[in-house]
C-alpha cells in the first residue's frame, strides 16, 4: 500500500482505498461546479425585458410547448424497446450456441417462443393498431 | 439435474404464459374458464413436484438456487395462497374482461416468490423479489375505473421501487465486503473473519433490513400498507398480505439466518427493534380502524413484527417458529379475507366492520370460521396462532431477548381490542334493513375457501407435531443440514 494512501486510513476502511481516485474525481468536479455557481452569484446582474425572454436558437418560441401526443406513440416506443432488448439477448446466445449443443438450442427456442408469444399477445390485443 | 430441480418454478412460469394466451383463444369457454383452469392445474402440479422434492437437497446452478426443504415448504405456502386467491377471484369485477392477464400475473408473482424461497444468491433473490413485485403493482391497480385502486397501484409502485433500490444498495455493500453474491460463500467469507462491526458490513445489514422491511411491511416501513391494501381488489389484498409477506420473511431467513449467521451480533438487535416497532405500531393503529381491509392491513403489520421475532432470534429454533407461524398466519388471514370478499359482493360498503353486523348469526358456519380466525390471530390457546406466538416468544427468550417477548405479549393483549370487536359486531351487531344491498353474486367457491381455511386453522393446532417436525427440518436445511 502506498504511504500516501495509508495516511487516509482513518477516513475509510482499507478495502475502500481503491476508490480514492473516485473521491479525487468527485472533489475536482465539485470545485469546478462550485466555481461556476459562485461566479454567477458574484458577477454583475442587470436584467432587462429582452434578456428575460425565453428563446430557442435565437428566435422566439412560437407555439405552446405542452402538446398532447396520441398514446399510440408511447405504446409503439415501449413495445419497440421491450422487443429490441429481448432480441439483443440472442447475440450472446449465438456466440456460445455451438458449444452448448442441443440443450442450448432448446433453451434458445424456449426463449424465442416466449418472445413470440408476447408478440402474439400484443398483436391480438390491438396494441399495434394505429388508431 | 439443475433443470429438474427447478421444475416447480418452471411449471408455474409455464402456467403463467399458457393462461395468458388462453385468454386470447376465440372460443368462449376457453376465454372464460381456460386461464383459471390452467392456473389451478399448474399450481397443483407445482405443489406435487414440491412434495416430490421434499427431503432432497440440490444446489442447482452453482449454488444460486437451493432446492431444499425450506424452499419446498415455502413453495407450498405460496401455492396454497395462490390457489385460494384464484378461487376467491372468480367473478372479481377487476378480472372479468382480462381473466388471462389476471391469472398469469398471479402465477408470475408466485413464480417470483418461489424464486425468493429457493434463492442461494443475492441476485437471484433480487430478481425473484422484482418478479413478484412488478406483477403485484399491476394487480393492485387492476380496477382502473376506481381511483382508489389506481392510487393503490401507484403507491405500491413508488414505495416498492424505493424499497427495492435500498435493498439492492445493501446487497452491493455486502458484495463489496465479501466479494461474492452467493449466500453460501458469503457465510464462508464471514466465518472467522474480522468483518464483524465493520461499517461496510453494518451499513449493508441496515440497508437490507430496511429494504426487506418495506416488502414485509414492518414498521417503520409500513406507511404504504393500509392505503395499498384498502385500494387493491380484495383478493389481491389477501394475496399480498399472505404470500408476499411469506416471501419477504423467506428472504429475511435466507439472508440473515442463512447467509449472515456468523455476524449475528451485528443484526439481531436491529431486526429485534424493527419487530418491536411493528408490533406496537400495527396493534395500536388497528384499534381505531373502521374498514376491515385497513384493520387487516395494520394487523398484518403487527403480524410481520411477530414473524420477525423468529428472525431476530437468529437460531434454527427461531426459523422453525417463524415457518410455523407463517403457515398459521396464511390460513387465518385467508379465512378473514374470504369473509370480507363474500360480504363485499353482497353490500356496497362490504369492506367496513359495520357490514359484518349480524353476519355470524345468519351464517353460523362462516361465523365460526371468522371466530376461529380472529381468536387465532389474537393468539388464544389452544389455536395455532397461540402455538406459533408461544414458539416465537420462546425463541426470543432463548436468544436473550426477553424484552422482545414481553413487547410481543403486550402487543397480543392490545390486539384483543380489535379482533374481539370484529367478533362482537359479527355475532351481536344489528344492521338496519335499509342498508344498501349490492346483490352481486358471491364468488362461487369463496365458501369453500372459508371452510377449508377454518379446518386448516384447527388442523394446524391438532396435528401440530408433524407440522412442527416439517418446519424444524425445513429450518435446519436453511443452515445446510
Amino acid at each position: 500500500m502506498p504511504a500516501a494512501v495509508a495516511g487516509v486510513g482513518w477516513l475509510c476502511p482499507m478495502e475502500l482505498n481503491d476508490y480514492l481516485p473516485i473521491l479525487v474525481f468527485l472533489v475536482a468536479g465539485g470545485v469546478i461546479a462550485g466555481a461556476l455557481l459562485t461566479l454567477g452569484l458574484l458577477g454583475p446582474r442587470r436584467p432587462s425585458a429582452v434578456k428575460e425572454t425565453p428563446y430557442e436558437s435565437g428566435i422566439l418560441g412560437a407555439t405552446p410547448v405542452r402538446q398532447r401526443f396520441s398514446i399510440d406513440f408511447y405504446m409503439t416506443a415501449m413495445l419497440f424497446i421491450v422487443f429490441d432488448i429481448e432480441l439483443a439477448f440472442l447475440y450472446p446466445i449465438a456466440v456460445t450456441l455451438r458449444d452448448d449443443g442441443m440443450l442450448g438450442l432448446i433453451v434458445l427456442l424456449v426463449f424465442v417462443f416466449t418472445v413470440v408469444e408476447a408478440l402474439v399477445y400484443v398483436w391480438k390485443k390491438g396494441a399495434l393498431e394505429w388508431r | 439435474m439443475n433443470l429438474a430441480a427447478t421444475t416447480p418454478i418452471l411449471i408455474v412460469g409455464a402456467g403463467a404464459t399458457i393462461s395468458l394466451s388462453m385468454g386470447l383463444l376465440p372460443w368462449r369457454f376457453a376465454q372464460r374458464h381456460g386461464p383459471t383452469i390452467v392456473a389451478l392445474v399448474g399450481l397443483l402440479a407445482a405443489a406435487v413436484m414440491s412434495l416430490v422434492f421434499w427431503g432432497d437437497r440440490i444446489e442447482a446452478f452453482d449454488g444460486s438456487l437451493h432446492i431444499d426443504r425450506f424452499s419446498m415448504l415455502l413453495n407450498l405456502i405460496f401455492i396454497t395462497a395462490a390457489i385460494a386467491v384464484i378461487l376467491l377471484s372468480i367473478r372479481e369485477p377487476g378480472a372479468v374482461d382480462r381473466r388471462g392477464e389476471y391469472a398469469s400475473l398471479i402465477l408470475f408473482s408466485t413464480a417470483g416468490m418461489m424464486l425468493v424461497g429457493a434463492a442461494g444468491d443475492l441476485i437471484v433473490l433480487f430478481v425473484g423479489i422484482e418478479l413478484l413485485s412488478v406483477a403485484l403493482y399491476v394487480l393492485a391497480a387492476l380496477e382502473v375505473w376506481r381511483e382508489r385502486s389506481l392510487e393503490s397501484g401507484l403507491k405500491y409502485l413508488i414505495v416498492g421501487a424505493v424499497g427495492s433500490s435500498i435493498l439492492l444498495y445493501g446487497f452491493a455493500l455486502l458484495y463489496g465486503a465479501t466479494g461474492t453474491t452467493r449466500l453460501g460463500e458469503i457465510a464462508e467469507a464471514l466465518s472467522g473473519s474480522t468483518l464483524t462491526g465493520e461499517p461496510l458490513v453494518f451499513g449493508a445489514v441496515v440497508l437490507i433490513v430496511a429494504g426487506l422491511g418495506f416488502k414485509a411491511s414492518a414498521a417503520p416501513f409500513h406507511m404504504w400498507t393500509p392505503d395499498v391494501y384498502e385500494g387493491a381488489p380484495t383478493p389481491i389484498t389477501a394475496f399480498m398480505s399472505t404470500a408476499t409477506k411469506a416471501a419477504a420473511l423467506a428472504a429475511f431467513l435466507r439472508v440473515f439466518t442463512g447467509g449472515l449467521v456468523e455476524i449475528e451480533a451485528d443484526w439481531d438487535l436491529i431486526i429485534g427493534v424493527v419487530a418491536a416497532a411493528a408490533i406496537i405500531v400495527g396493534n395500536i393503529a388497528a384499534l381505531v380502524q373502521d374498514n376491515m381491509k385497513r384493520l387487516l392491513a395494520y394487523s398484518s403489520v403487527a403480524q410481520a413484527g411477530y414473524l420477525l421475532i423468529g428472525v431476530a432470534a437468529g437460531s434454527i429454533q427461531g426459523a422453525e417458529a417463524t415457518l410455523y407461524y407463517l403457515l398459521a398466519y396464511l390460513v387465518m388471514t385467508l379465512a378473514a379475507f374470504a369473509i370480507v370478499i363474500i360480504r363485499e359482493r353482497e353490500v356496497i360498503d362490504g369492506d367496513t366492520v359495520g357490514a359484518l353486523a349480524g353476519y355470524a348469526r345468519r351464517r353460523p358456519v362462516h361465523g365460526a370460521v371468522l371466530t376461529l380466525a380472529m381468536l387465532s390471530l389474537a393468539g388464544f390457546p389452544p389455536l395455532s396462532g397461540f402455538l406459533g406466538k408461544f414458539l416465537l416468544f420462546g425463541s426470543a427468550v432463548e436468544a436473550d431477548m426477553i424484552w422482545l417477548a414481553v413487547i410481543g405479549a403486550i402487543g397480543s393483549i392490545i390486539s384483543l381490542g380489535y379482533y374481539l370487536r370484529v367478533l362482537g359486531v359479527a355475532w351481536f351487531g344489528d344492521r338496519p334493513q335499509s342498508a344498501a344491498e349490492q346483490g352481486l353474486e358471491s364468488p362461487r367457491l369463496a365458501g369453500l375457501v372459508t371452510v377449508a381455511s377454518g379446518l386448516a386453522i384447527v388442523a394446524l393446532a391438532v396435528a401440530a407435531s408433524p407440522v412442527l417436525d416439517a418446519c424444524r427440518s425445513a429450518a435446519e436445511s436453511l443452515l445446510g443440514a
